[in-house]
């Protein structure tokens, strides 16, 4: 990252090469310095995205300097988040169709399978509900 | 970005229909959907016109009024951007 620091222009001026951050990462990054600092982003040459972070009111050159530090650190954090995602696409995909899935309401109440509509709440078929000393106490005496 | 008449906002001399200023925008970062978007939510502040040139998407502002003139494009174009993240 090329960065330039521009005090009388009051900004920041950074080429950035999309073979190490792809253009998604910089926008992303971009996005959250919308609040701080007018933004600008263009395409230079070389496969490099230009950005230009503008103070919303006059800024000292050190601050300015800080504020290219944090944004260069966003990068990395940007690009970070985005590998995760792409490695865990699938994952994800399985996870979101699983909740669907079992959030989808049954369409009739008619519509269960004949042996579970003949299942009491009340039916123990396991003996679940028996306490433990009932079911083995005697045994082990 | 290079060249500051491609990446800066111009205010000129405020007229009788109020200041003026251009904005040159990347076409390839600044989509027509989110720059019309923006127009629509800036429109009380600013009569907003644009033109294409080459990869560029040049955004005319007027009557705009001396109070937020000088923000106006800067805010414009912060707008836009967040609209192309948001809701591409």
């Amino acid at each position: 990252m090329d960065t330039r620091i521009e005090a009388a222009k009051n900004r920041v001026y950074c080429e950035i090469d999309e073979k190490i951050f792809p253009r998604g990462v910089v926008v992303s990054a971009a996005y959250l310095f919308l609040d701080r600092c007018y933004v600008r982003l263009e395409s230079a040459p070389k496969k490099h995205v230009a950005v230009q972070l503008k103070g919303k009111r006059k800024t000292a050159k050190a601050r300015l300097q800080v504020l290219a530090d944090e944004f260069g650190n966003e990068l990395l954090h940007q690009l970070m988040r985005d590998q995760v995602a792409e490695k865990t696409d699938g994952l994800r995909e399985i996870l979101v169709g699983r909740a669907l899935l079992s959030a989808v309401p049954m369409e009739e109440e008619g519509s269960l399978p004949e042996s579970e509509e003949e299942q009491d709440y009340l039916d123990d078929p396991l003996g679940i509900a028996v306490p433990w000393e009932e079911k083995y106490g005697d045994e082990e005496e | 970005m290079a060249t500051k008449k491609n990446s800066s906002s111009e205010p000129s001399a405020m007229g009788s229909g109020g200041a003026k200023a251009t904005l040159r925008l990347d076409v390839t970062f600044y989509p027509r959907q989110a720059l019309d978007r923006a127009r629509e939510a800036f429109s009380k502040l600013a009569d907003i016109e644009f033109h294409k040139e080459g990869t560029k998407t040049v955004v005319n502002f007027s009557g705009m009024r001396t109070g937020v003139a000088a923000k106006v494009p800067d805010e414009f174009a912060n707008f836009a951007l967040a609209c192309t993240v948001a809701e591409p």
